[in-house]
């Protein structure tokens, strides 16, 4: 009797086990959920670490069926994770079109503005900023002012800011505060080492330094946009290991 | 026989409650990283729509850190591990808001 009692007990906590084993429907629907995400023809690509991340959070929740409260906790995880890559997609793909709208904006915004023809260096002596600029040492190029930061900037593989970047982000920090019609377009660059794919998260990684900088020494943060141009534009031959330190940089485009 | 049927159930129970209760190790790493992302997402301005997120994410690193004391560490463990997702998600959410925010202010033409 008691003996029947046990199994009977035991067999209802295999049967409590087996009806988790079915696959629980919200694994399918964060599946799908995840795959729209993937397979969206925008946004897809556009955050590939957050991808994988969510991906293995999904397997992992899967991996976890027997045991209740973990699985609700790994469900929980990869819903989260979900989240995070259609957000850092979204993110990308809104900083892309900004970036595409600067570049087909940029001509069109300067020509209507007169600027007399013997004027250019005049120009410069008579706006305060752009002796600021130069003084810096920004290079003026078509569309307003470049600033590369490339001197010592960062480790092989890192990104995060050497002290090298202090001083020159200071000062662009004054400048940006002072000046409000700027806008910053932060291109991160890596050397040709390692993969591509590797190469285009560390500079956009070293954007973002660059950004996140600026923006904890109050620079909005909608004034910067960040944009990753992995090894493919080097400053430098990348055969050198001063070619690759001068080439692992952030170049600054400043816009009004 | 039924006597030596039920102890030896009873002992395999035991057993298995014993594997059950077995203690994991403290989850230090992720109370760490909990507490790096938490603080990462309280260090910058949030969005508004990222605020909850944080709100959770911070009473989650608190209840991680008192299962921590009680030494439940399972527990403690879970709640870290969402604590750091729910503070990272409320810093993608804050990127992705401010991203388009830029964008539309291009598109409108608009100054900064």
């Amino acid at each position: 009797m008691k003996h029947a009692t046990t199994i009977l007990l035991m067999s209802g906590l295999l049967a409590a086990c087996a009806t988790t084993t079915q696959a629980d429907p919200r694994l399918g629907l964060l599946r799908s959920q995840l795959e729209a995400l993937q397979d969206d023809p925008q946004a897809g690509g556009l955050a590939p670490v957050a991808m994988v991340e969510a991906d293995r959070a999904l397997d992992a929740a899967a991996a976890a069926v027997d045991d209740p409260t973990e699985f609700e906790h790994r469900l929980y995880l990869a819903r989260s994770r979900i989240e995070i890559a259609g957000a850092q997609a979204r993110r990308r793909l809104a900083e892309n079109r900004a970036r595409a709208l600067t570049q087909v904006q940029g001509p069109v915004r300067v020509e209507p503005r007169p600027t007399p023809p013997e004027a250019p260096l005049a120009a410069i002596e008579e706006d305060p900023s752009a002796k600021q600029l130069a003084a810096m040492g920004a290079q003026k190029d078509e569309l307003g002012w470049k600033l590369t930061l490339g001197e010592a900037l960062f480790e092989p593989g890192q990104a995060v800011l050497g002290a090298a970047a202090t001083a020159p982000l200071a000062q662009l920090a004054a400048l940006l505060t002072q000046s409000p019609q700027y806008r910053l377009l932060v291109e991160g660059h890596s050397d040709s080492r390692g993969k591509a794919t590797d190469n285009l998260r560390l500079s956009q990684e070293r954007a973002d330094a660059v950004k996140q900088w600026l923006v904890q020494a109050g620079i909005a943060a909608p004034r910067i946009v960040t944009v990753a141009k992995g090894a493919e534009f080097p400053a430098a031959d990348n055969a050198s290991a001063e070619g690759r330190r001068k080439n692992r940089r952030v170049d600054i485009l400043i816009r009004q | 026989m039924t006597k030596d049927g039920s102890i030896a159930t009873t002992a395999g129970l035991a057993l298995l409650l014993a594997a059950c209760a077995s203690q994991p190790p403290r989850p230090t790493e992720a109370l760490e990283a909990a507490g790096i992302a938490v603080g990462k997402a309280a260090a910058g301005k949030l969005e508004a729509a990222a605020q909850p997120d944080l709100a959770r994410a911070r009473d989650k690193l608190a209840a991680a850190k008192a299962a921590a004391a009680a030494q439940d560490y399972q527990q403690a463990r879970r709640l870290a591990e969402q604590a750091r997702a729910d503070a990272e998600l409320a810093m993608a959410r804050t990127d992705e808001a401010r991203a388009s925010a830029m964008l539309r202010s291009l598109q409108a033409g608009a100054a900064p």
